[in-house]
């Protein structure tokens, strides 16, 4: 759909809502970008399914309802201070798709195509994780933030691990990466949001390649249209999202581990660490059957890359993990 | 007392419900709760009531929205019920 001026208009219109509501000074106005928001990505979700509006209507009726907390706990937060930074937390946390309100994201995120998921993934996510860090909420509302936290990574790392949708496997691991991203968030560190940048770009690139072979369940990958090149590069991914060094995916969490350490977060660190292993085993798991064991015989030629885009996503997830070092030295001390 | 309001508003939406247009005339339920505590409070403290235009037409747009949706569901499959395959 974004070929056509109106999914031009509704992209750049769900942008621009996000824009408005990080810039915005009241809680009126963070609730109109945040309903822009909605407004614009609602016919992007319902354009890719063939008019099927049951993901729509779902996705829409939890964000409404979120949206209107959120608003409500702003103009009362005069008179009840406490209790209305904790529903802030509630609303931001039920936008984002963390634990404990992560049931609508599993529903929605299974009834999309690559695309649509794509974006739910990744730009829907950036007002609530902003609106976050800037509300203060990490004073009144830790209990809450904290068992968020551990809950997201608990149940990214436990939940993947009987499922066979790779959206589904996808919105695990999301889970997991929005709990380890909301560790640096209440620690007031700003890594959080290059965290959240590289998250962006590692799931963009899982994506492409998923939505290039047009793969949507596990057993698809067994198929012989699937190259082996196209499958390793593709299990690259996956264990850059997992959190492998050399990969991409590997100098976030280092940087987080680095921070937390001196700090009182040391024990809700090491269990997210157990719990991205769990994560990892699962990718490994993929990896295992996909790249040792030939369901079809395949017969690799030497030219392995027939589209350029994949040559450059190896090279990023290979490689990036050295040139960030530099680019963000500041962080590791 | 507004504030009342809102809560019961947003425990009738969150009640299991038949069919998908109910869970909408609760939303906006909970929009007319809103639109009170936004506006009748400073009209009633200091005379503006300057936010409200905001928030009606923002609303109606989202219902309208919801509205649309719910005509896309019941064309694809043929009721409105939640439960529906």
């Amino acid at each position: 759909m974004l070929n056509s001026f109106l999914g031009v208009l509704f992209f750049m219109g769900m942008l621009s809502g996000v824009w408005f509501s990080i810039h915005s000074d009241s809680w009126l106005g963070v609730w109109v970008g945040l309903e822009l928001n909605l407004v614009c990505f609602i016919p992007l979700m319902i354009q890719g399914d063939s008019m099927s509006s049951e993901p729509s209507v779902k996705y829409f009726l939890v964000q409404a309802c979120a949206s209107f907390l959120l608003l409500f706990s702003g103009a009362s937060l005069m008179n009840y201070k406490e209790g209305m930074k904790m529903l802030i937390l509630i609303s931001l946390l039920l936008k984002l798709g963390a634990a404990p309100f992560y049931v609508w994201y599993l529903w929605v995120g299974d009834s999309l195509k690559w695309l649509q998921f794509l974006v739910l993934s990744t730009v829907q996510k950036i007002a609530p994780l902003v609106l976050l860090f800037f509300s203060g909420v990490n004073k009144g509302g830790e209990i809450l933030i904290y068992l968020s936290i551990i809950m997201s990574g608990l149940i990214g790392g436990v939940g993947g691990i009987n499922e066979v949708s790779l959206r589904k496997l996808l919105v695990f691991s999301s889970l997991n990466h929005m709990g380890w991203m909301m560790m640096p968030l209440v620690s007031e560190n700003e890594f959080w949001f290059i965290y959240f940048l590289f998250y962006c770009l590692m799931i963009t690139m899982t994506i492409w390649i998923l939505s290039l072979l047009k793969l949507y369940y596990l057993n698809q990958m067994f198929s012989v249209s699937v190259s082996w090149a196209n499958k390793l590069t593709l299990m690259m991914t996956f264990f850059s999202l997992g959190g492998l060094p050399p990969l991409l995916g590997f100098f976030p969490k280092l940087v987080v581990i680095e921070s937390s350490v001196g700090s009182p977060m040391v024990l809700n660190l090491s269990f997210m660490i157990m719990m991205s292993v769990i994560t990892l085993f699962y990718y490994l798991r993929m990896g295992l059957s996909v790249l040792m064991l030939n369901h079809l015989k395949i017969k690799s030629n030497l030219m392995f890359f027939k589209k350029f885009s994949v040559t450059i996503i190896l090279l990023v997830t290979l490689l990036g993990a050295e040139t960030s070092t530099f680019l963000f030295q500041s962080f590791l001390q | 007392m507004f504030s009342f309001m809102f809560l019961v508003a947003f425990l009738v939406f969150f009640l299991v419900f038949k069919h998908v247009l109910s869970s909408l005339i609760s939303l906006e339920f909970l929009v007319l709760a809103m639109f009170m505590l936004l506006s009748l409070f400073p009209l009633s403290s200091s005379m503006e009531m300057y936010t409200s235009f905001f928030f009606i037409s923002i609303v109606v747009c989202e219902a309208a929205l919801g509205l649309s949706l719910v005509i896309l569901w019941v064309r694809k499959k043929g009721n409105d019920l939640f439960t529906s395959f």
